[in-house]
């Protein structure tokens, strides 16, 4: 008999892990690209001020927090 | 900071910053808002409703599973939600004594800049259309110059666009009495 589709078992533990590396290089990225558009294109340096510590202050404690879990789960 | 990068001309003063109403971004926001109160909404439903869930799913085993999802989820959203604000504020009309410089920020790497000066505008219309729209002021603002069609521009969501309007047509006047009055200053 032919196989008619290869099958690949991954645990759970190294697939969360897996996507926490994933997802912590897309914000990098992400964070990279909004950084250089507020701070080469804003008119106004107090809202790129404040847009960019509200950024930075909600979402590294967040990935701070998935980074935890991803550790709990492992 | 870009007001440094446009770089006007000697004399050249800016009349007007327009971005668009704050109904655009708020109703983009409330998308957003939403996106970010569904895990909690999903956990209250579940609270709410257990015996709708059948009785061999036991959440409290997956509760890291589903922390980390959730986490996940309102990273990305919030990721949305500041990529939303930043196409708003990037997006921009700016209207000095001599030009209209549009920029139209479409996405993170699709960016216009147009520079129209007023002597070359032929035509500016403003269209505001529906309820919403009519209520809060807020619509289309449409100009032709006299170069190609290409050139013709057009921005929806501006607010108070019949002052926009206003202040793009005295400006026109203005730049085109004193080009006049250079015209004669130098034949004479």
């Amino acid at each position: 008999m032919i196989p008619l589709a290869a099958t690949l078992s991954l645990p759970l533990s190294t697939v969360v892990t897996l996507g926490f590396y994933g997802i912590t290089f897309i914000y990098a990225i992400f964070s990279i690209i909004l950084y250089y558009h507020w701070n080469e294109y804003s008119t106004d340096s107090k809202v790129t001020k404040v847009t960019l510590t509200l950024f930075f202050g909600s979402t590294i404690p967040l990935l701070l927090g998935i980074g935890l879990i991803t550790l709990i789960i492992r | 900071m870009l007001l440094e990068k446009i770089e006007l001309e000697e004399n050249e003063a800016v009349l007007l910053t327009v971005r668009k109403h704050w109904f655009i971004i708020l109703s983009e926001l409330f998308g957003i808002l939403i996106m970010l109160a569904a895990p909690f909404l999903l956990i209250i439903l579940y609270v709410l409703l257990p015996t709708t869930l059948p009785a061999s799913i036991d959440l409290t085993t997956y509760l890291p599973l589903i922390a980390f999802f959730s986490a996940v989820w309102l990273l990305f959203s919030l990721m949305a939600g500041f990529s939303i604000w930043t196409h708003y504020y990037l997006d921009l009309w700016i209207v000095t004594d001599r030009r209209i410089i549009v920029i139209d920020q479409v996405g993170f790497f699709n960016r216009k800049v147009s520079s129209f000066r007023l002597e070359r505008l032929q035509d500016i219309k403003v269209l505001i259309a529906g309820i919403i729209p009519t209520f809060l002021n807020f619509g289309t603002i449409r100009a032709q110059t006299a170069s190609a069609a290409e050139s013709n521009f057009a921005s929806t969501g501006l607010p108070d666009p019949r002052n926009i309007q206003a202040v793009i047509q005295k400006a026109t006047d203005e730049r085109l009495r004193t080009i006049s009055g250079q015209i004669t200053h130098l034949v004479d």
